[in-house]
């Protein structure tokens, strides 16, 4: 009897997990982490490459526990992890327990001299599903005014401890999946366009009075990498040509010459995605996009079968996420969007992102392993 | 289940079309830079990523036929700089300073050169050992610790590790001889000019480059790779000139430049007519081959000739006009004897001659008549002669240098036969010369009228180079084949010869028979007394040859090219010589006169030095030069004997019975029945006597008028002295100096010419 309970379980597991997104998972990272042994080469260590498999094997374990882990046991959750996230996002700020990352923000927590992570990047997570909740909750009303002031309260004060780090690419992530989120929840157009017209007719009273100067001089850049080829243009230039020599099929694997000879600068980082376009060409290029392009749609098809609005909201959260990140970072690499410090998820170089990501995905599983459909 | 409402799914599925349009323009843009800018983007990558250094190959050597080396390459240094590492050192202000100084340049552009964003920069080529000297001590690391302790921090060597050096080579002419010939090099010491321009790619060789990986950070290489493509030297041009014979015809056309005033200066030629070869080519005035922009002496000439356009300012200030100095370059590089183009004139009868007889339309008894003129068509053309030269053999009319024989020949040719024989003697056509610059001739295309033939016939009419001219000669005397002319023996490197060049014949023209004959006319034309020739005759030497006189410019004007082909020996030629001078300003502008006497001069020293032995007729021998012999210490009877063995006067001075000196001293040069002054006593403060001036008078009234000042004199140069009508030239000594008594006074005969 417990055998043949066994075998049923798993029967049932191997027919509720989702198998396809847990492969593009896969694929991607180690996409990834291929691109990022090229990428550290030059530098002429491997604990890049250590580290972010590391993370790959952990995120492994975590994405399936979390799978098979009833999303719905956040519910009782929620007060707390939103806490959790505003009290992380609080001590980051503290100095001596928050440190700098690459872009000069404070936006680094130091377990140990080499372990840390990034708290935003865990809140993302934490403020999809608050937010998830919160929406489930006020879903049927969602245009009643208080409602809508409420929810911008709860993105509001999270938003605002990161602007302070400040950390202007992680507000925009937020912004992004609060966007999503709440357009999917039906937020009436008559909210929607007003906010968007403001939005666009304040970009100006922002560049003004908001940037610092130099994310002024990011976007002076973006829209005119040539004129500051030495300084922050200087990547703009370097990652073009990296892009644009690749060509069709690409240098070949290590063969990229902008890359290995140290012409692209963060390669590993932000610009990993022009290391691919070097090495693997447009082939490669289009390869991993459709790859990400696919465990996105993927998180939009289970959403559409989530079996609670509260799944469903999670899913579109995450998806929104993996947009927003993997639009800008790739427009960033070929020159359509200012350069900003977001990665490319499961592809670029960072534990804490990958981990994140990964968790991510695992949520995500987890509503489809509880949707309606079974896969097989 | 119908959750989710169908509302959400329409929202999701606009989120998803936004997305999936985001990803796709992606795509678009990835593809846009990767397809449509990926070349110009890989080129860019590349261009950035490499740094491409050149290992210059040697450029060959230019020789001479008997290896004598006209051009060599010397290694010289280059100065060049990586501007990243200048950049690093921090001191590029210093370091600009104290090269501009070293290498006598300008700041800014030092500055500019060193700070240039790229890294690597030349600096300037081909520097002095002197500079290079002078930045190698900048570098020298091992005077550090004496700067320091003079406190003089800013000139560490360490400022200086981004300047160094590059081997590269630098032409050098060591005989600087036959500028127009050998040509020279430009900035990348590419061939400008002549040898060096027309075999550029033979003597360059190939340059090597060795392309090595840069990173971004300009130095250290991660990327390890590099290529390097080994240089090979350039070949040698082994030319046909020969040094020695060139040095004479430069020498020769320097005189008649200065002599005649020539106001377009002279060109000269020596082939040998049986293989084309060219001995000699020059022109002048020219220029200095290892300062080939320096036009100050080439217009030390124009000073000298060209008063008249030297009036005002110019003449004192240096030319600050830059096209004018343009301009001079170009006269002063140009090499006249294939570039300029000339009405040929009487020297062209050589070729008329020759088919007048081989077409058997005249031989060498045919008589003619001239009169001074003659009526053709409607035209009347005249001799050169006023009042004409009357009865005349076909033989004299050539020696007359006879325009009416020559109409004559020419219309009994006919203008098909004529244009038949021009074009046969290559006058239609470049010869072909290895050299830059040939011109082409000027000549009658369509129908010839009889005007046409009559004044072609006669060297008028048309133009023809001076290259076209000696080749076409050469046919007339080798035995009737047109040769291509070559500058150039053979190419070789160090494994040995590459390329030789091999006597051409580009066309048979007349027989043996005919050129055998030719040639004994032409000697006539120097060696008969009545030959207009006559002043090229060198005793000992048969030489043969033709005078030409050419008018330029308008008919009317008194512009002329005084030219004049003559070979030797004239029975079987080793040399033939051309020379034109330009736009003579003296009184005689004839070929005859001007021309025939420095061609001799050229042949005399080129067979004396290719060793042809002279061969003297007893006329000759009975006017060569005495050497004056030994008679101290005789008895004056004995002594007096011994100079009349010798064919010479004796005049005793004093009352002694032994000869205690002599003048001349023994040794020295003297004409026969000279007079040796015998001296009983010391000679002790001689009275000095005044050379007297005896420039045109002849023979006789020379030697009366020397003698009577108490002096002797000998004959010099070229021409027939002896003969009736000649006329000292030039004397050795200057009229008007004070000299010791029958001091030996070289003078130098001319005969009046009229063509």
């Amino acid at each position: 009897m417990p055998q043949k309970q066994v075998l049923k379980r798993t029967k049932l597991f191997l027919s509720k997990f989702d198998w396809l997104l847990f492969s593009f998972t896969i694929a991607a990272a180690v996409f990834g982490i291929i691109a990022i042994y090229s990428a550290t080469r030059s530098m002429n260590s491997i604990s890049n490459v250590l580290v972010q498999t590391e993370s790959f094997f952990i995120g492994l374990v975590l994405m399936i526990l979390i799978s098979l882990f009833d999303y719905e046991q956040f519910s009782v959750l929620i007060k707390y992890i939103y806490i959790a996230c505003v009290i992380l996002l609080i001590i980051v700020l503290i100095p001596g327990i928050g440190y700098a990352g690459d872009w000069g923000a404070r936006s680094w927590i130091r377990l140990t001299s080499t372990i840390g992570f990034q708290p935003a990047e865990i809140a993302k997570i934490g403020f999809v599903i608050t937010f998830a909740k919160h929406l489930e909750k006020v879903e049927e009303n969602i245009n009643h005014p208080l409602n809508v002031l409420l929810l911008i309260v709860h993105i509001g004060i999270l938003v605002g401890l990161i602007l302070l780090q400040p950390d202007a690419g992680s507000a925009m992530v937020f912004g992004f999946i609060f966007v999503c989120m709440v357009f999917v929840a039906r937020l009436s157009y008559k909210y929607i366009i007003p906010a968007f017209a403001v939005g666009i007719a304040s970009l100006p009273l922002i560049y003004l009075f908001v940037l610092s100067d130099y994310q002024k001089t990011r976007i002076h850049v973006f829209l005119n990498p040539e004129s500051e080829p030495l300084k922050g243009g200087y990547n703009v230039i370097q990652s073009k040509i990296a892009v644009g020599s690749g060509q069709i099929w690409g240098k070949g694997f290590l063969q990229g010459t902008q890359n290995q000879m140290k012409f692209l600068p963060t390669k590993h980082t932000d610009f990993i995605f022009s290391v691919i376009c070097e090495e693997f060409g447009l082939i490669g290029a289009a390869i991993l996009i459709f790859l990400l392009f696919a465990l996105i749609f993927r998180c939009i098809r289970i959403a559409q079968n989530a079996n609670t609005p509260f799944g469903k909201y999670i899913c579109i959260g995450i998806a929104a996420m993996f947009i927003f990140h993997t639009v800008e970072n790739i427009g960033m690499c070929i020159g359509l969007t200012p350069v900003t410090g977001i990665p490319l998820p499961f592809i670029s170089y960072g534990g804490t992102s990958l981990l994140t990501n990964m968790l991510a995905v695992g949520l995500v599983m987890s509503v489809a392993y509880r949707s309606g459909n079974t896969m097989f | 289940m119908s959750f989710p409402s169908a509302k959400i799914k329409k929202r999701m599925l606009l989120m998803f079309a936004l997305f999936l349009t985001m990803l796709v323009g992606l795509v678009f843009r990835v593809g846009y830079w990767q397809i449509i800018k990926g070349d110009w983007l890989k080129a860019e990558a590349i261009q950035q990523q490499t740094r491409e250094r050149t290992i210059t190959a040697n450029r060959g050597y230019i020789y001479d036929r008997n290896g004598k080396p006209l051009a060599k390459s010397v290694t010289v240094d280059t100065v060049a700089c990586n501007p990243e590492e200048v950049k690093k050192s921090g001191a590029a202000e210093i370091v600009a300073a104290k090269l501009a100084s070293i290498l006598e340049m300008n700041y800014d552009d030092v500055y500019k050169s060193i700070t240039k964003n790229t890294s690597y920069q030349i600096i300037k080529k081909r520097i002095t050992p002197e500079q290079s000297q002078a930045i190698k001590d900048l570098k020298d690391s091992s005077k550090d610790k004496e700067r320091k302790e003079q406190g003089n921090l800013a000139e560490l060597s360490t400022n200086y590790s981004g300047i160094y050096f590059e081997e590269d080579s630098k032409r050098y002419y060591s005989y600087n001889i036959a500028p127009h010939v050998i040509g020279f090099t430009g900035y990348d010491n590419e061939g400008r000019q002549g040898i060096e321009m027309s075999f550029d790619k033979e003597l360059t060789g190939r340059a090597g480059s060795i392309i090595s990986a840069k990173s971004a950070n300009g130095t250290s290489m991660d990327f390890q790779y590099e290529a390097q493509i080994s240089s090979e030297n350039g070949a040698d041009v082994v030319l046909t000139i020969d040094e020695t014979i060139q040095h004479f015809l430069e020498k020769h056309l320097e005189n008649a430049v200065v002599d005649d005033k020539l106001k377009e200066g002279a060109a000269g030629i020596i082939m040998n007519p049986k293989t084309g070869e060219i001995l000699a080519m020059a022109t002048k005035p020219d220029f200095d081959l290892n300062s080939p922009y320096d036009i100050s002496q080439f217009e030390k000439y124009q000073v000298l000739l060209d008063p008249q356009e030297e009036i005002g300012s110019e003449a004192s200030a240096p030319l600050t006009d830059e096209q004018k100095i343009a301009e001079i370059r170009n006269k002063m590089w140009r090499n006249k004897a294939i570039s300029d183009t000339y009405e040929p004139g009487s020297t062209f009868k050589i070729i008329t001659a020759a088919a007048g007889l081989e077409e058997n339309v005249v031989n060498l008894d045919s008589k003619f008549y001239c009169s001074g003129s003659v009526k053709v068509g409607s035209h009347t053309i005249h001799c050169h002669k006023v009042g004409g030269h009357g009865a005349e053999t076909f033989v004299e009319g050539v020696q007359n240098s006879c325009n009416p024989v020559f109409i004559e020949i020419g219309l009994r040719l006919g203008a098909e036969k004529f244009m038949q024989y021009f074009k046969a003697f290559g006058l239609t056509e470049r010869t072909g010369i290895d050299l830059v610059g040939e011109a082409k001739g000027v000549y009658h295309t369509g129908e010839l009228s009889e005007v046409d033939v009559a004044t072609s016939s006669f060297g008028q009419s048309f133009n023809v180079t001076p290259i076209q001219l000696i080749t076409a000669v050469s046919a007339v005397i080798n035995g009737g084949n047109l040769m291509k002319p070559q500058i150039v023996k053979e190419i070789r490197n160090d494994s040995g010869v590459i390329k030789s060049y091999q006597p051409e014949i580009r066309n048979r023209v007349i027989s043996q028979e005919t050129s055998d004959t030719m040639r004994k006319i032409l000697e006539s034309v120097v060696s008969s007394p009545t030959g207009t020739g006559k002043n090229a005759y060198i005793k000992g030497y048969r030489i043969g040859g033709k005078t030409g006189t050419s008018q330029k410019g308008a008919r009317t004007g008194t512009k002329r090219i005084a030219s004049f082909v003559g070979f030797a020996p004239a029975d079987d030629p080793q040399i033939v010589c051309l020379i034109m001078l330009d736009e003579p300003q003296v009184a005689n502008k004839y070929g005859g006169t001007i021309a025939a006497p420095v061609v001799g001069a050229i042949i005399e020293d080129t067979l004396e030095y290719l060793g042809v032995e002279r061969q003297f007729t007893a006329d000759e021998l009975a006017q060569m030069s005495l050497t004056v012999p030994e008679v101290r210490g005789m008895a004056i009877s004995d002594a007096e004997k011994n100079l009349k063995q010798s064919n010479l006067k004796a005049k005793v001075t004093g009352g002694g019975q032994t000869v205690v000196d002599q003048l001349p001293k023994p040794g020295a040069s003297i004409s026969a029945s000279s007079t040796v002054i015998l001296y009983t006593t010391q000679i002790q403060g001689e009275n000095l006597v005044t050379v007297p001036n005896v420039v045109g008078l002849s023979m006789q009234e020379t030697r009366a008028r020397l003698e009577a000042a108490g002096l002797n004199f000998e004959v010099i140069g070229a021409g027939q002295n002896s003969s009736e009508g000649a006329y000292a030239a030039k004397q050795s000594i200057a009229a008007g100096e004070k000299v010791q008594p029958a001091t030996v006074v070289g003078v130098e005969f001319r005969h009046s010419s009229s063509d």
